[in-house]
C-alpha cells in the first residue's frame, strides 16, 4: 500500500473558516496526488477549536462515483502558555481528525462533497471540490479470481469461495505494494466463515468495507505459458441468506511496481520511480434460490447442509402427571448451525399436543462447540404416555438435493399418578349423603352426585380434599343470576345511603341555622311574615272590613318590631282608619293603598335582616 | 338558593348518577331472565354430566361446555360472585387452571367473603410449582386501597353508608350539642373522603392492575421480542398472578409477586378488570 505522507507538504483541499470570532473551523484535506480509480484516498475533517465535549458529529454531503467509508476519530487537545509584555496568556487547541477512506470507482473528476460538523448549536461546513482521479494500465503479470460454483446455490447453504491470486515471477521482483479487493465479500445478503486453523503457508490480504482481512493461504508456483507464476489460493465458506440473483463487480487487484531503483548504504534496491498497475477478474454472478418448497417435512426447521444428527434428553425420567420435564436437544451437522432452529414441537414426527403440554414456540438455541443446544419443559398430560417419543429433524441436504430426516432416540417415561386437578376430584365419597360435596364450605347448594355407584378413580378424590379445593358449583338461580331479593336490592343500596344521607344533612342545615337565630329575631320574623300574610289577606276582604283589616295588620307588625314605626306607617294608619270610619264606609281599599302596605312591610323586614347581619 | 344548598343539591346530583349509572348500564344489556335462567340450566347439566362421565376426554370437553356456558352468561351482564365462582371450577376441571385463577379473582373482587373462590384460589396457588412466585397478603395501611382486599364496589357501599352515618351524626350534634356526635360525624366524613379518594388516585398510587397467565407454558422475555432472551428458564404455567404494567401491540410487561418484571405475550395475560 502506498505511503501517506502528511506534514508540511500536506495538499489542502480546501479549508473554510467559518466562524472566525467564535474560533471554531474545520478543513478538510487529502493525501497528496496522483489519484488512482480503485485506490484508497486517504481524507481527513480536522476540527479544531471545538469544545472538548461532546465530540463533534460529522455529516456528509451526497457522493457520485465513490465508495466514502468512515476509518475513525481521534482527538488531541495542547494548552499553551505564552507570556508577552508582563501578561500572562493561556490558550488550549482542541482538534478531532476525523479519517475516511474514499476509492473512486473510475478515471475522471471526482467532487467530494461538503462535510457539515456540528457540536451543540455550532455547526461548520467544508466547500465541496473536485479531485482528478487517473485511471490505471492493466496489466497480465498479476490476475485475482474468485472462483465460485456455477450452478444455484440454496438459501443457507454453505459454499465454499476460493480467491486465487496470481503473480508472475517478473512481477514479483520489482513488487512495492499489492491491493486486492473482492466485491463479493462486502454483500450484505451474503455471510462468510474463515477457518483461521485452515493449513497454510502465507496470507492473503483483502480490502473490504470493514477493513483488510487476512486470509490463510496455500502458496505455489506453477509453470503457466512457459512463464514462472506464484500462486496463492485462500479459501472462505459463504452462506447466502436471502434468495436472490447477485451480480458483483469483478474482483481487482491494484500493484505499485518500481520501473528505477538505486542502491543505499546497505546495498539496498531504493525505488526512485514506480507504476501502477491493475487486473480484473470476471464479473461475479450468484443465483441463489430458496430450499424447494415440494416434499418439505413438517419437521423441516430452515437447515441446509448434511450429516445432522440430534440427540434429546430429559432431566428425569419419572415424573408426576403435569410436572414439567427440561429437554434438552443436541443438534450436530454440516449446515450453518447459527440459524438453524428446531421446528414446532407440535408439528408431525415430534410430539403429540394430546400427551403433552408444548410451549407456543420452539426455544431458541445457543452455540456450542461443534453443535447448538436447545432446552424447553414440555408436561406428560396424560398418564399414558410411557416415553419421550423419537423427534424428527429434517434438513435439506444441497448435494443431492433431497430432504433427509434424522430421528432422536425415544427416552423412556414413568408417569405416575394425576396431581392436577380432575373432574374425578369432586366425586363424592361413599356413604357421603347427596347433595353435599367433600370440602363444600359455606352455603352453596352442590350438584346431586350422578349415578348411584361411585366412579372408579376415589382415592385420587381424597387427596384432594386433603388440599383443601370445592369444585361444588352454585346451582341456585337467585345467586347465580343475581335475581334474588338481596341481589335486586343491592344495586338501589347506594341512592339510598346517598339520597337519605342527603336528606339528613340538608335538614341539619337547616335546624342548625333555626336554632342558632334568637329568639326575638325568629319571633320579629314571624311577626313580619304574619303581617305579610294579613296585608294580603286584607286585599281580598269584603269592602266593609278591608281597611280595618289591614290597619290591625299593620299594628300589630309595629307591635312585634317598635323600630319600624315611621311616618310612612302612621300615613298609611292615617289612610286606613279614615277609610275605615268614612261616612258611608264599605267603598274598599284602594290599590295604591294595599301596594304601599306591602311595600313597606317587605322594605322594613328587609332592613331588620341588614341591621341584623351588620350587628 | 344560597350557595350551600347549591353545592349540596349538585353533590347529592353527582353521588346518585354516579351510584346507579353502572346498574342502569347493566340492566339495559341483560337479556330477559327466563332466558338466562335455560342458559344457566345448560351449563349446570354439563357439569353434571362431565362429573359422571368416566372417559377422560369426554370429561374435560363437559367441563369446557359447562364453562362456555357459565361465560355466555357473564358475557351477557351477569356478575355475580357464585357465576364466577361457577365459572372457575369448570374451567378448573377443564384443566384451565389460568381462566379459572381470573374467575375466581372476579369473584373476589365483588364479594371478598366469597369463600369457595377464595378457597379454591388458595388451592391453586399450591399446586403451581415451587418456583413460582406466589403473591402475599397486603398488610397495613395500603391494604385500604388494595382492590384485592377491599373491592370496588365494596368500597363504594362502604363510602355511600359513610356518608349518611356522618349525615346522621352531624344531625344529633345539632340537636344532642353534644361535642361526641360532632366528632363522631367528622370520622365518618374522614372516612367517605378516603374512599373516595381511592378511587380517584386508584390509578396513581402505584398499584398496577391485577393480571392472571392464562396462556400455557408463557415464556418470560427480558425485552418485547420473540428474539430477545428469555427471563426466566422455565416458562410459566397458566394461574400465575401478576401486575400488569404497560402493553405494546403483542407484548406486555407484568411484574411476578417477588417484584421481578418480565414481558409475555398480551394473548397469554388476562386483566382481572376485564
Amino acid at each position: 500500500m502506498r505511503g501517506v505522507r502528511w506534514g508540511a507538504g500536506l495538499w489542502v483541499a480546501s479549508m473554510l473558516v467559518a466562524g472566525a470570532a467564535q474560533g471554531q473551523n474545520v478543513e478538510v484535506q487529502t493525501d497528496r496526488g496522483p489519484h488512482y480509480a480503485g485506490d484508497p484516498i486517504t481524507v481527513q475533517i480536522v476540527a479544531s477549536q471545538f469544545d472538548e465535549e461532546p465530540t463533534p458529529e460529522v455529516r456528509v454531503g451526497d457522493l457520485a462515483g465513490a465508495r466514502l467509508r468512515y476509518a475513525g476519530v481521534s482527538d488531541s487537545s495542547s494548552t499553551s502558555i505564552s507570556f508577552v509584555n508582563g501578561q500572562l496568556t493561556r490558550s488550549k487547541e482542541v482538534r478531532f481528525v476525523y479519517r475516511y477512506e474514499l476509492i473512486a470507482d473510475g478515471p475522471g473528476r471526482l467532487r467530494l462533497p461538503e462535510f457539515e460538523v456540528s457540536q451543540g448549536a455550532t455547526t461548520r461546513r467544508t466547500a465541496a471540490f473536485e479531485l482528478k482521479v487517473q485511471g490505471v494500465p492493466t496489466t497480465g503479470l498479476v490476475s485475482l479470481d474468485v472462483v465460485l460454483p456455477k450452478a444455484p446455490i440454496f438459501v443457507g447453504q454453505k459454499v465454499p469461495v476460493d480467491v486465487v491470486l496470481r503473480l508472475d515471477r517478473e512481477a514479483q521482483r520489482d513488487l512495492l505494494s499489492i491491493d486486492s479487493v473482492v466485491p463479493l465479500f462486502d454483500q450484505a445478503n451474503l455471510r462468510f466463515l474463515d477457518d483461521p486453523s485452515a493449513a497454510s503457508d502465507a496470507k492473503l490480504e483483502i480490502r473490504t468495507m470493514e477493513g483488510v482481512i487476512a486470509l490463510p493461504a496455500t502458496m505455489s508456483e506453477e509453470e503457466i505459458d512457459g512463464r514462472t507464476v506464484l500462486i496463492l489460493r485462500a479459501r472462505r465458506t459463504l452462506i447466502p441468506l436471502t434468495p436472490e440473483v447477485l451480480e458483483v463487480a469483478p474482483a481487482r487487484v491494484l500493484i505499485s511496481r518500481g520501473t528505477r531503483f538505486r542502491r543505499d548504504l546497505f546495498n539496498q534496491r531504493q525505488a526512485t520511480s514506480m507504476e501502477r498497475l491493475m487486473a480484473e477478474g470476471d464479473p461475479v454472478r450468484l443465483e441463489v434460490i430458496e430450499v424447494p418448497r415440494q416434499g418439505r417435512p413438517a419437521s423441516f426447521a430452515g437447515a441446509v447442509g448434511e450429516g445432522f444428527s440430534l440427540e434429546v434428553s430429559a432431566d428425569r425420567s419419572v415424573v408426576q402427571l403435569g410436572e414439567p420435564i427440561l429437554l434438552t436437544f443436541d443438534l450436530r451437522g454440516d449446515g450453518d448451525l447459527s440459524t438453524a432452529g428446531l421446528p414446532p414441537f407440535d408439528a408431525e414426527g415430534l410430539f403429540d399436543p394430546n400427551l403433552f403440554r408444548l410451549p407456543e414456540e420452539p426455544p431458541a438455541g445457543l452455540l456450542e462447540e461443534g453443535g447448538k443446544r436447545f432446552e424447553s419443559s414440555v408436561r406428560v398430560l396424560d398418564a399414558a404416555v410411557r416415553e419421550v417419543p423419537a423427534i424428527a429433524y429434517s434438513w435439506f441436504d444441497a448435494k443431492t438435493r433431497r430432504f433427509e430426516t434424522t430421528y432422536s432416540r425415544p427416552i423412556a417415561l414413568s408417569v405416575g399418578a394425576a396431581e392436577i386437578i380432575g373432574a374425578d376430584a369432586v366425586a363424592r365419597r361413599p356413604g357421603l349423603e347427596s347433595g353435599r360435596q367433600e370440602g363444600e364450605v359455606g352455603g352453596d347448594s352442590s350438584l346431586p352426585a350422578p349415578g348411584a355407584e361411585p366412579p372408579p378413580a376415589m382415592v385420587r378424590s381424597t387427596s384432594l380434599a386433603v388440599s383443601g379445593a370445592n369444585l361444588a358449583v352454585d346451582s341456585d338461580p337467585g345467586r347465580v343470576l343475581g335475581t334474588g331479593a338481596a341481589s335486586r336490592a343491592m344495586p338501589l343500596v347506594q341512592p339510598i345511603f346517598y339520597g337519605l344521607g342527603l336528606g339528613v344533612l340538608g335538614f341539619a342545615a337547616f335546624e342548625r341555622r333555626r336554632r342558632g337565630l334568637d329568639p326575638v329575631e325568629r319571633a320579629r320574623a314571624a311577626a313580619y311574615t304574619a303581617a305579610q300574610r294579613s296585608i294580603e289577606a286584607a286585599a281580598v276582604a269584603p269592602p266593609d272590613g278591608a281597611a280595618g283589616e289591614l290597619g290591625r295588620a299593620l299594628r300589630e307588625l309595629i307591635a312585634a318590631d317598635p323600630t319600624a314605626a315611621n311616618a310612612e306607617f302612621d300615613a298609611l294608619l292615617q289612610e286606613c282608619d279614615a277609610l275605615r270610619f268614612e261616612p258611608g264606609g264599605g267603598s274598599g281599599l284602594p290599590s295604591g293603598l294595599v301596594e304601599r302596605a306591602r311595600a313597606f312591610a317587605v322594605s322594613r323586614r328587609d332592613l331588620a335582616v341588614e341591621e341584623r347581619g351588620a350587628s | 338558593m344560597s350557595g350551600a344548598w347549591r353545592a349540596m343539591a349538585i353533590l347529592g346530583v353527582t353521588l346518585l348518577i354516579g351510584a346507579s349509572a353502572a346498574d342502569l348500564a347493566r340492566a339495559e344489556s341483560e337479556s330477559p331472565p327466563f332466558e338466562r335462567g335455560a342458559r344457566l340450566r345448560e351449563a349446570l347439566d354439563a357439569y353434571s354430566m362431565a362429573l359422571a362421565e368416566p372417559e377422560r376426554d369426554a370429561r374435560l370437553a363437559g367441563f369446557a361446555r359447562a364453562e362456555r356456558g357459565f361465560a355466555s352468561l357473564v358475557e351477557e351482564g351477569v356478575r355475580t360472585p357464585s357465576l364466577y365462582t361457577n365459572l372457575g371450577n369448570a374451567a378448573l376441571q377443564a384443566q384451565a387452571p389460568g381462566r379459572a385463577v381470573l374467575a375466581y379473582h372476579r369473584a373476589l373482587s365483588l364479594d371478598p367473603d366469597a369463600s369457595s373462590a377464595r378457597q379454591n384460589l388458595i388451592h391453586v396457588r399450591s399446586r403451581l410449582p415451587a418456583w413460582v412466585p406466589r403473591p402475599e397478603s397486603t398488610r397495613g395501611l395500603r391494604g385500604l386501597f388494595d382492590e384485592r382486599r377491599l373491592p370496588a364496589p365494596l368500597r363504594a357501599r362502604l363510602g355511600a353508608l359513610s356518608f349518611f352515618l356522618g349525615g346522621l351524626c352531624a344531625l344529633l350534634a345539632v340537636w344532642r350539642k353534644e361535642g361526641a356526635w360532632r366528632g363522631l360525624g367528622m370520622f365518618f366524613g374522614l372516612v367517605w373522603v378516603l374512599l373516595m379518594a381511592s378511587f380517584a388516585l386508584g390509578g396513581s398510587m402505584g398499584d398496577a392492575p391485577l393480571a392472571v397467565l392464562t396462556g400455557d407454558e408463557v415464556l418470560a422475555r427480558s425485552a418485547d421480542s420473540a428474539l430477545a432472551p428469555l427471563a426466566l428458564p422455565e416458562p410459566l404455567p397458566a394461574g400465575v398472578e401478576v401486575d400488569l404494567l404497560e402493553q405494546r401491540a403483542e407484548w406486555s410487561r407484568v411484574r411476578l409477586a417477588n417484584g421481578r418484571e418480565i414481558w409475555v405475550r398480551s394473548s397469554s395475560v388476562t386483566a382481572v378488570s376485564g
